[in-house]
């Protein structure tokens, strides 16, 4: 019987941070499109069960199209079973109406169970609270002759804390019977032993939305023998769009057109798609009177990828013995800008800096 | 540096003028309106160029201004020296700047020379035209003095290597654009504006703080109320199951009140069954019992009847005292006597047929001989004959017989007689057997009466012939009878049946006593009749106890039914009692109102979750709303604190860049003041230690206690303080080479104390600079 594992959808999300209304729009059609590509999958790979650890949505007030897609979408599919396990992102709130759909299985702050392939596999979950965050493991107790899927959406950690609810204590879920321990709210993908018997998996996010979910995104595909208990796991990456961070190390360059070449040596080695977003960073210490224009690096890279901006984490660096004996205007500047014992060297820098693109006639920034 | 001559050809008002120039003072002393200031802007021009150039004022545009009132050639010559060199240069004006000409020749050799560009003045004396006319081109009401980049520059003698004193104030300014555009001090500066905007979205998130706390308390009582909803729901299913369970328990009894009215006896069935139940207190016979009896009874009547039969009465010992002397010795013959008798009948019915037979064969012989055709009356007569003896023989066996032979004979010999009826003779043959066989036949008929009435008379029968079969049969009757009466008669097989028959007398009557009451209204089994009573009695009670079993069955069934329905009545509601946790079952009216309530609980409690679900929408949206303040608040503080560096960086490198100039420039202040000094002293007379100068070049006066801008003194003095502080910058600019003053009537003024003073002060300078000093007065001279 196979089961999909996703988790952290994170659907109508803002996406504003990098991107404009319009492109805003586009991937968050995208990503909705994603989550119904996947049921798709799932349908024509004879899944029997999708289980959702959390995060299906990322704001609080829902869009109509959003929700009236996912309903119809679990409508459409009777013969998958949604098991929808809320996470912290989510939506109490998510059927407006009384009524509930017959394949979509909820689940509460209270241990919810479910069975399928005639109760031999059994899925279990519970949303973390403050209150029973603590307790959760110990109120938990699987028939260890069946095959037991547990959901829960949080971060692992190896104890207990009495301030943050979405933490997983896993010592605690370990030798108690759990086969696949089913979690959403890292954003990316991990699997790991539990103990002997299980494992414990987070399948990331969906599709990745900001450079802090860069890489591979998917679902997991299990396939579970209900007569051994045996399983395979298998991550589907299913992202539309890859995101790429490009860390770019210009240490020692001297002017805008040396670092385009330094990132065009380095794309130039990597197999990224136009389609696909990018973030370069530039990192390294460069010289105060280096040229540097940020604009018009991001403007190279603007036509070659769905999305691309450039970071500047570059450090300033001043050689004082070259203004040690200029006698001009510029070499007192900086002589006294450097013997400034209260200044930071970030501070003087960027002052010095300042100072310099001031006398040079350019653009202070 | 030096000027030697110069020569106007049009410029202005002045044209085909000439001047030659000396060292010390030139004076040009020249009434108003003579054009001494077009001349000393000839000399200004002719080293910068024109000023205004983009402007389209004719006042502020030189080249408008000074273009020559009387027309012809706009420009002239003017020759000068440096460095021990003559140069003679030449510029020609037109409507354009591109249209200007400007050569420069050595004076000595006239040949063109590219020592100098058109920039002359900057390349002579390093500063630009607005530091010329703060320094070295002293003006009409223009005494003004203050240092720019290029003086600053060219006093710390920095221009031979960066020249980047002179970019000082464009990098102040650009700093300042910057500052001014960040500002958090003024109302159109970002950081400014920002706060405000902080400030507003601060309120807007603490306003919202309390959001989550109010979708926290509308998501419990929508949860309260979906709680609710799910217990009225459940207590709506328990209500409509309680309803449906009164509805089955309702057919339930229904149906076992339906069963115990079944059951229920009528009048006569319960009078029958009080009778029978008495009659069978004890128990019922069974079936097999009951066959058995009758079989018992049966046997019973066979035995008795058989018993009853084997005993001889007086009539039957005298019968067989009778029938004993004919039958005793032996067996008759009485059925051969009637076959005997049957052959007599058969011959005897033959005789007419054959006598017939004979008489026709003799007749027709007759006819035959007469008339063959009349040989078919044989045929016809054999076959009436045939046709009687063929019914005769359903009535009268032996006559019937008789008439069909003699008609089967008829017939054939018809059709013997027919197919022979050519041989005459073979018929009269016939003939002639025929009537020997007529007396045969006759013989033994006689023959077999004789036999008969023998046989009669030795059993005392007479003989008859009509009754000769009667009397056969009655003696075989009696015969019969004889031996029926010798085996009765048999003493011995007697007394073994009657044990028997006590027996099963005792056994029927003990029945009859167990089952049967009335037994006693029995008469004693002692006959066959009475057995046949007992049968009777056993049938009636069989039909009783198939009565009473079936009553007995319905009475049971009755109680079944009965006790079925208490027990029904009895579980069902204390099981229905205990499920629902109710006292009494309720009526189907109490049923009906409490769904109808429930039912509009429902409602009510589903609208609330509506009401609720639309305000934690908004709630949501207001919390998403909250969620983007605090995103944005954030955004703006980091942003704010971004700019808040970039603001105060920038406004640190301002500073450290002021600083910067002002220790550069502070390397020549001193110089700058003592030479003011020595200006002050010659022309004031008296030490200026009330002046001060600071690193800006700014002069500064010591005026009641404090430092106060020049502009506090009278404009007099000011003129002579601007004046000993410009020739003391030109000292300090100028140090190895130096260059011309030009002073456009700068003493207007001065009264004629300070004019003293004045002519001292250019006396002085003379000494040292080559002075070209425009007046219009003789006294200032």
């Amino acid at each position: 019987m196979k089961f999909i594992h996703c988790a952290d959808l994170h659907l109508d999300s803002k996406l504003s941070a990098n991107l404009d209304n319009e492109k805003v729009r586009e991937r968050r059609a995208e990503i909705l499109h994603t989550f119904v590509r996947m049921v798709a999958y799932a349908a024509e790979q004879d899944v029997r069960g999708i289980l959702i650890a959390g995060d299906m949505f990322d704001t609080k007030n829902i869009s109509a199209m959003v929700r009236n897609t996912v309903i119809s979408e679990i409508q459409r599919h009777p013969e998958i079973n949604f098991y929808y396990l809320k996470g912290n992102h989510d939506n109490d709130n998510f059927l407006t109406e009384v009524e509930t759909i017959e394949n979509l299985k909820m689940f509460g702050d209270k241990w919810t169970t479910y069975t399928e392939a005639n109760e031999k596999i059994v899925i279990s979950g519970i949303e973390l609270t403050a209150e029973n965050s603590g307790s959760a493991a110990h109120t938990y107790t699987p028939d260890i002759s069946k095959f037991n899927i547990v959901m829960m959406h949080g971060q692992q950690a190896d104890g207990d804390s009495k301030h943050r609810a979405e933490n997983i204590n896993l010592k605690a879920y370990r030798n108690k019977g759990i086969d696949y321990l089913a979690l959403g709210h890292v954003h990316a993908y991990q699997k790991e032993a539990l103990d002997a018997r299980g494992f414990y998996c987070y399948p990331g996010c969906l599709e990745g939305r900001g450079f802090d979910e860069c890489g591979e995104h998917g679902f997991v595909l299990l396939d579970v023998d209900e007569e051994t208990g045996l399983f395979s796991h298998t991550f589907v990456p299913f992202a539309h769009r890859k995101l790429y961070t490009l860390e770019v190390d210009v240490t020692g360059l001297g002017s805008t057109a040396q670092m385009a070449a330094r990132i065009q040596e380095l794309l130039d080695d990597r197999q990224y798609g136009k389609e696909d977003m990018l973030k370069v960073v530039l990192t390294g210490s460069v010289d105060v009177e280096c040229e540097k224009d940020i604009t018009y690096l991001a403007a190279m890279l603007a036509d070659r990828f769905y999305f691309a901006k450039v970071y500047d984490e570059t450090s300033i660096s001043v050689n004082q013995a070259d203004y040690m004996l200029d006698k001009t205007l510029k070499g007192e500047f900086v002589r006294m800008v450097m013997a400034q014992e209260h200044l930071s060297e970030e501070e003087k820098g960027n002052i010095i800096r300042y100072g310099l693109q001031a006398l040079a006639g350019e653009e202070v920034c | 540096m030096r000027l030697i001559s110069c020569h106007i050809e049009n410029f202005g008002k002045l044209q085909n003028l000439s001047m030659d120039f000396t060292q010390g003072v030139n004076v040009l002393c020249q009434k108003n309106g003579w054009g001494k200031s077009t001349f000393a802007a000839f000399l200004r021009v002719m080293f910068y160029g024109f000023r205004g150039e983009g402007k389209r004022s004719g006042i502020e545009k030189e080249r408008a201004r000074f273009k020559p009132w009387q027309g012809g050639a706009y420009g002239g010559q003017l020759v000068f020296e440096i460095d021990g060199n003559e140069y003679l240069v030449t510029r020609s004006f037109g409507n354009k700047e591109v249209e200007d000409v400007f050569e420069l020749r050595d004076a000595k050799t006239n040949l063109v020379s590219r020592d100098y560009s058109a920039n002359l003045g900057e390349e002579i004396f390093k500063i630009n035209r607005d530091s010329f006319l703060r320094t070295l081109f002293i003006g009409q009401n223009d005494c003004g003095s203050g240092t720019t980049d290029d003086i600053n520059a060219k006093i710390g003698n920095l221009t031979e290597d960066t020249g980047d004193m002179n970019r000082y104030e464009a990098a102040s300014a650009r700093l300042t654009a910057v500052m001014n555009r960040l500002t958090p001090k003024y109302k159109k500066g970002s950081i400014n504006q920002r706060k405000d905007e902080i400030g507003i979205v601060e309120r807007r998130v603490k306003d919202g703080g309390s959001i989550p706390e109010s979708i926290a308390a509308q998501q419990k009582l929508l949860a309260d109320e979906r709680k609710a909803y799910e217990e009225t729901k459940k207590e709506m299913e328990r209500w409509s199951h309680l309803a449906e369970t009164l509805s089955v328990w309702e057919n339930k009894k229904a149906q076992l009140g339906g069963k115990i009215e079944t059951y229920t006896f009528n009048e006569q069935e319960g009078a029958d069954y009080e009778v029978l139940k008495l009659q069978f207190v004890q128990n019922a016979p069974t079936d097999e019992e009951l066959e058995y009896m009758r079989r018992q009874i049966e046997e019973f009547a066979s035995a008795k009847r058989a018993m009853d039969a084997s005993r001889l009465t007086p009539e039957e010992q005298e019968r067989l005292s009778y029938l004993a002397l004919y039958f005793e010795n032996g067996e008759s013959t009485a059925q051969d006597m009637m076959a005997l008798w049957n052959q007599r009948e058969v011959k005897h019915l033959s005789l007419p047929s054959q006598e017939a037979h004979l008489t026709a064969m003799e007749v027709a012989m007759e006819q035959q001989k007469k008339n063959r055709s009349k040989l078919g009356v044989l045929l016809v007569v054999g076959l009436v004959l045939l046709l009687c003896g063929g019914v005769s023989t359903l009535y009268a066996t032996t006559v019937g017989l008789a008439v069909l032979a003699v008609g089967v004979i008829l017939f054939i010999l018809g059709l013997i007689s027919k197919a022979k009826k050519s041989d005459i003779s073979a018929d009269e043959t016939s003939l002639l057997e025929m009537r020997q066989s007529l007396v045969d036949t006759r013989a033994e008929i006689a023959e077999i009466e004789q036999q008969i009435i023998d046989y009669l008379y030795r059993y005392g029968r007479e003989y008859e012939a009509d009754f000769v079969v009667g009397q056969l049969q009655a003696i075989a009757a009696e015969e019969m009878e004889y031996y029926s009466l010798c085996k009765k008669a048999v003493a011995e097989e007697n007394a073994q049946k009657e044990g028997a028959l006590l027996k099963l007398k005792q056994e029927i009557e003990g029945f009859f006593t167990t089952y049967c009451r009335e037994v006693k209204d029995l008469e004693y089994l002692e006959s066959v009749d009475a057995a046949n009573s007992y049968l009777e009695r056993l049938y009636s009670l069989r039909e009783n106890r198939k009565t009473y079993i079936d009553l007995k069955k319905k009475e049971d069934d009755l109680n079944k039914a009965k006790a079925e329905l208490l027990q029904f009545e009895q579980q069902q509601e204390m099981l229905s009692l205990a499920q629902q946790g109710m006292e009494k079952i309720p009526s189907i009216g109490e049923l009906t109102e409490r769904t109808r309530k429930l039912t509009d609980e429902l409602e009510t409690i589903k609208d609330r979750i509506n009401t609720y679900i639309s305000g934690l929408a908004e709630l949501h949206e207001k919390y998403d709303l909250w969620e983007a303040d605090k995103d944005l608040l954030e955004e703006l503080k980091k942003v704010q604190t971004e700019e808040l560096s970039m603001y105060q960086n920038v406004e640190l490198a301002a500073d450290f860049l002021r600083q910067a100039k002002e220790a550069i420039t502070l390397k020549y202040t001193a110089p700058i003041k003592t030479s003011f000094d020595e200006y002050y002293q010659i022309v004031v007379g008296e030490m200026a230690e009330r002046f001060r100068l600071d690193a800006n070049v700014k002069m500064e006066v010591q005026e009641q206690g404090q430092l106060r801008d020049l502009a506090y003194l009278s404009q007099g003095y000011q003129d002579l303080v601007h004046i000993c502080l410009r020739i003391a910058l030109i000292d300090a600019m100028y140090t190895d080479e130096a260059p011309m003053i030009i002073m456009d009537d700068p003493f207007t003024n001065l009264d004629d104390a300070k004019m003293e003073m004045a002519k001292k002060l250019l006396e002085t300078v003379s000494r040292k600079y080559q002075v070209v000093y425009f007046t219009c007065s003789e006294y200032r001279k």
